[in-house]
C-alpha cells in the first residue's frame, strides 16, 4: 500500500506502540533519530537511549509524552523533549503522540511523530546570543535598508544618539547625520550596493539634542536569503574619548617639539632681546594665552618698577599707554621671585583690585581673567623679571603649564646669564680692537718723524760707515712700519672694517714691479718670474693685492733661509688670474697647513724667524674679499707653494 | 707759502725742516681754529692737513674748503696714519693723500707736483 510506503520511507521519524506501551513499529527515520533500533514488543514508549526534559533534567520513560498519551488516552502534541543518542549526541525533538481507539472506544495503541528541531534550536540559540550581544553592546548597532530607513536600533545606539528604538525605527538615517556631511550617506550606500564594507571610518554624527559626536563607523552589507544586498548593518563607536586622547598626545608631542626648539634656540642665541622674545613667544603659545609679556625688573625712585621688554600676542601699543605694573600685591610674588602665580579668575583673588590708582585693571587694558605669572631668576639668584600671561576666559591655565614654564624659565635664565657673559666678552674684544687701532695710530706718529730725519740724514752723505748705518736703520724702520700696519689691518679685519677700493689694474705689471723692488732690496734670494709677458687686467684693490704678493714673497724668503731662489709664476686660466710663489724652504706639515691662515698662527720651530703671524691672516681676508681663493702645497723640508687666484672681470663687464 | 695743519709737535717740526731744506716757506698751525685765523689773513699756495686734529676732522674741513668759493682752488693734501689713500680721496675732493710714515722723496714729489699746478 502507498501509505505503508509513505510511512516506512518518510524522512520524519514515526513509530507506534500498543495499548500497554510496547513499541510495535518504527520507521527508518526513527531509528536514525534514535541512533538505535529498539526491540519490538520489548521496549516501552520510545526508542531513545535516554530522554530528558528541555531544561536538562532526565525524564523517566514512563513520563514521556507517549507514555502520558497512552495513560491519559489524550494526545500530548507539540511538546519538546531532548533525547540522547548512544554516541552521546543530543537532539531536541517536538513530539506528536496520538492515541488510537477501536470502534468501541477502546484504546488499542498510539502513534508518534518526532520532529527534529535541533538545528532550529541551535539557530534560535544563536539568534538569542547575538541579540543579547547587540543589546548589551556599548556601541551603536543598527541596520537600515538600501533606502536608508532604519530597521533596527540597539540600546547602545540609544545611549550614544539619545533616540529610543521606537523613535528611530522607520526613520531615515539622515536624522543623525549633520547637514554638512549628508553626502557621506550616498557614498556609504553606493559602497554597500557594490558589496563593499566600510571599516573604521572616522566621522561625526549628531545626538538628539543637537551636539556632535565623533564616531568610528563600520558598515557591512546585509544579504537576504538569495544573496542579494538588501541593507546595511552599522556599528558606530563613540570615539570622543579616543579623539580627545589623540589630541592630547598630539598637543604633548607638539609641546615637546616646541620645548626642544626653545631649548636649542635659547642655548644658541646670545642676544638678550632675541632670547627673551623667543621665550615669550613660545611660552605664550604653549600656555594658550591670549597674550604674554616679559617685564624686566628694574628699580626706580618710587620703588620697584618694571620695564616691558618683550611682548607676544598683542601689539606694543596695547600696553605702552599704561604705566608699568607696579609692585602691587598681585605682582609682588613674581617680582620677589617667590613663585608661580596661577589664577583661574584674577578678579576673584583677594589681592586684586586693592591698589590705587586703578583698583584693578586700568580701563582699556587687555582683558585678563585667567592669569599666570612666572618669575625668571638668574643662576646667581637675582630676579631678572617675570613672564606674564593673560586670557579673557576663565581657567585657561592648568597645573601642567606651571611645570613647563618653570623649566623654560630656568633655561632662559641660564641663557640670559650666558648672554651677559658673552656680551662682556664681546665688549672686551671690542675694547681690545679699539686699543690696537689706537696703538697703531700712536706708534706711527714717532715713526713718521724718525723716518723723515733718517732720510734727511741719508741725504747728508757722510762717511761710508755713516751711510751704512743710516741705511740699516731705515730698513728696520720700514719693518717696524709694516708690523704696525699689519696690527692695524688685523684689528680692522676683526671689526669687519677693512676697506677696499676696487678698480681695474694690470696684475702683470704690479707683479713685475714688486719683483723688481725685491731685487733691489734682497740679496739673499734670487726671484725669478715665469708667465705670459703681457697685460693682465683684473678687477680689485691694487694696494691690497700688492700687500698679499709682498706678504707671500716675504714669507718665501723668510722660511727658506738656506735656499737662494724663489719662483714666481703668473697664469691666466679661463676667467682666473693665478699667482704662485714657490720656495725651497722648511715647508709645512699637514697639521700646520690647516692652521696657517689663523690669526697669530706661528708654526712650531720658527721662533727664530721674526714675525707676528698676521700676514697670511690678512692676506686671506683680502683674497676672500676679492672672491678668490688660496691654494697651499707644501712638503716638510722640501718647500712650499703658496698661490692665490682672483677672478678676471671683463673690462667691458 | 705752504700752510701746515698738524697737531703733533715732532712731526710738525720735522716737516718744517724738510720743506725748508727744499727752500719752501711754511707756516704751521696745530688746530683748525688757528688755521682758519691764518687763512683769513692770507691764502697759501698749498695746504698740508692732518686728518686727526684736536678740534676737528681734516676730511670735513677739506670738504668745506672745497665747497666754498674762497679757497676751493688752493691745492690741499691730506695726511694720516690711519685711513687708506684712495678711500680718503673718495670721501672728499682733496688733491692728494700722504700716508704716515712717508718717504721724504714721495712727500716732496707730491708737494712739488701740487705747487707747480698752482703756478
Amino acid at each position: 500500500m502507498i501509505f505503508e510506503q509513505l510511512v516506512k520511507e518518510s524522512p520524519l521519524a514515526m513509530y507506534t506502540c500498543d495499548a500497554s506501551g510496547r513499541v510495535t513499529f518504527f520507521n527508518a527515520a526513527a531509528a536514525m533519530l534514535w541512533g538505535r533500533e529498539p526491540e519490538l514488543l520489548k521496549e516501552y514508549w520510545c526508542g531513545s537511549w535516554k530522554i530528558y526534559y528541555p531544561d536538562g533534567r532526565p525524564m523517566d520513560l514512563d513520563s514521556c509524552p507517549m507514555a502520558l498519551t497512552l495513560k491519559h488516552g489524550k494526545p500530548h502534541v507539540g511538546e519538546e523533549i531532548v533525547i540522547q543518542q548512544p554516541d552521546g549526541e543530543f537532539r531536541s525533538l517536538l513530539v506528536y503522540p496520538s492515541p488510537v481507539f477501536d470502534e468501541n472506544k477502546v484504546l488499542v495503541g498510539a502513534y508518534n511523530t518526532l520532529v527534529d528541531i535541533t538545528d532550529k534550536k541551535s539557530s534560535d540559540e544563536k539568534h538569542e546570543i547575538l541579540s543579547a550581544i547587540v543589546e548589551s553592546s556599548d556601541d551603536a548597532i543598527l541596520s537600515k535598508g538600501l533606502d536608508g530607513v532604519i530597521r533596527s536600533w540597539n540600546a547602545g545606539a540609544q545611549k550614544i544618539f539619545g533616540y529610543t528604538e521606537e523613535e528611530m525605527i522607520g526613520k531615515h538615517i539622515s536624522v543623525i547625520i549633520p547637514p554638512r556631511l549628508i553626502s557621506e550617506e550616498e557614498v556609504i550606500i553606493s559602497n554597500i550596493k557594490a558589496g563593499n564594507k566600510i571599516d573604521h571610518f572616522h566621522t561625526v554624527r549628531m545626538h538628539k539634542d543637537g551636539h556632535e559626536i565623533e564616531i568610528s563607523l563600520t558598515v557591512s552589507p546585509i544579504k537576504d536569503a538569495f544573496g542579494n544586498i538588501m541593507g546595511a548593518s552599522k556599528v558606530a563607536r563613540d570615539i570622543s574619548e579616543l579623539k580627545k586622547a589623540e589630541r592630547q598626545a598630539y598637543q604633548f608631542a607638539k609641546r615637546q617639539t616646541l620645548l626642544n626648539s626653545i631649548g636649542t634656540a635659547i642655548s644658541e642665541k646670545l642676544d638678550v632681546k632675541e632670547i627673551l622674545q623667543r621665550v615669550t613667544d613660545a611660552t605664550t603659545e604653549i600656555t594658550g594665552a591670549a597674550f604674554g609679556a616679559f617685564f624686566y625688573n628694574t628699580y626706580d625712585e618710587s620703588g620697584e618698577s618694571f620695564m616691558l621688554f618683550t611682548l607676544s600676542g598683542a601689539p606694543r601699543e596695547a600696553f605702552e599707554k599704561f604705566g608699568m605694573p607696579r609692585n602691587t600685591a598681585i605682582f609682588h610674588p613674581t617680582f620677589s621671585g617667590e613663585g608661580i602665580v596661577r589664577l583661574d579668575d584674577v578678579r576673584e583673588d583677594p589681592r586684586y583690585g586693592k591698589n590705587p590708582p586703578h583698583y584693578g585693571m586700568p580701563a582699556g587694558h587687555l582683558s585678563v581673567v585667567s592669569y599666570l605669572a612666572v618669575p625668571v631668576i638668574s643662576t646667581s639668584g637675582d630676579v631678572i623679571g617675570g613672564l606674564f600671561f593673560g586670557h579673557p576666559e576663565v581657567g585657561v591655565f592648568k597645573a601642567e603649564h606651571e611645570e613647563i614654564l618653570a623649566s623654560i624659565a630656568s633655561q632662559a635664565a641660564v641663557a640670559l646669564d650666558n648672554s651677559k657673559l658673552f656680551e662682556e666678552v664681546m665688549a672686551l674684544s671690542e675694547k681690545k680692537d679699539e686699543f690696537i687701532a689706537l696703538a697703531s695710530h700712536e706708534l706711527k706718529t714717532p715713526l713718521t718723524s724718525l723716518k723723515g730725519y733718517l732720510q734727511m740724514l741719508q741725504k747728508e752723505k757722510g762717511s761710508k760707515m755713516a751711510e751704512f748705518f743710516v741705511d740699516k736703520s731705515l730698513k728696520q724702520l720700514d719693518r717696524l712700519g709694516a708690523l704696525i700696519g699689519d696690527l692695524l689691518d688685523v684689528s680692522k679685519v676683526e671689526a669687519g672694517q677693512l676697506q677696499f677700493n676696487f678698480e681695474f689694474f694690470d696684475f702683470h705689471k704690479i707683479v713685475k714691479d714688486i719683483i723688481e723692488t725685491f731685487h733691489y732690496n734682497t740679496t739673499s734670494h734670487q726671484i725669478s718670474f715665469s708667465g705670459p709677458e703681457e697685460e693682465l687686467i683684473v678687477w680689485g684693490d691694487q694696494q691690497r693685492i700688492e700687500q698679499v704678493i709682498i706678504n707671500l714673497l716675504n714669507n718665501a724668503i723668510k722660511y727658506s733661509p738656506n735656499a737662494q731662489e724663489v719662483f714666481v709664476e703668473l697664469q691666466k686660466k679661463e676667467d682666473l688670474a693665478i699667482l704662485t710663489v714657490r720656495d725651497k724652504g722648511i715647508g709645512l706639515t699637514t697639521q700646520q697647513q690647516k692652521g696657517i691662515f689663523k690669526r697669530f698662527f706661528r708654526a712650531e720651530g720658527v721662533a727664530h724667524i721674526a714675525g707676528l703671524g698676521l700676514g697670511l691672516y690678512i692676506s686671506k681676508e683680502i683674497i676672500d674679499r676679492h672672491e678668490g681663493s688660496f691654494i697651499v702645497k707644501s712638503e716638510i723640508r722640501v718647500g712650499s707653494e703658496f698661490g692665490f687666484s682672483i677672478p678676471i672681470k671683463n673690462v667691458e663687464g | 707759502m705752504i700752510y701746515l695743519v698738524e697737531d703733533d709737535r715732532d712731526i710738525s717740526e720735522m716737516i718744517i725742516i724738510l720743506l725748508t731744506e727744499f727752500n719752501l716757506d711754511v707756516k704751521s698751525s696745530s688746530t683748525l681754529s688757528e688755521f682758519r685765523r691764518l687763512i683769513a689773513k692770507g691764502t697759501p699756495d698749498l695746504i698740508l692737513m692732518d686728518i686727526m686734529l684736536p678740534d676737528g676732522n681734516g676730511i670735513d674741513e677739506c670738504k668745506e674748503l672745497k665747497e666754498g668759493d674762497d679757497f676751493k682752488n688752493i691745492p690741499l693734501l691730506l695726511m694720516s696714519a690711519h685711513a687708506q689713500s684712495k678711500l680718503v680721496v673718495q670721501e672728499c675732493p682733496a688733491d692728494g693723500f700722504i700716508p704716515k710714515p712717508f718717504d721724504i722723496y714721495d712727500f716732496m714729489a707730491q708737494v712739488n707736483n701740487q705747487l707747480s699746478k698752482a703756478s
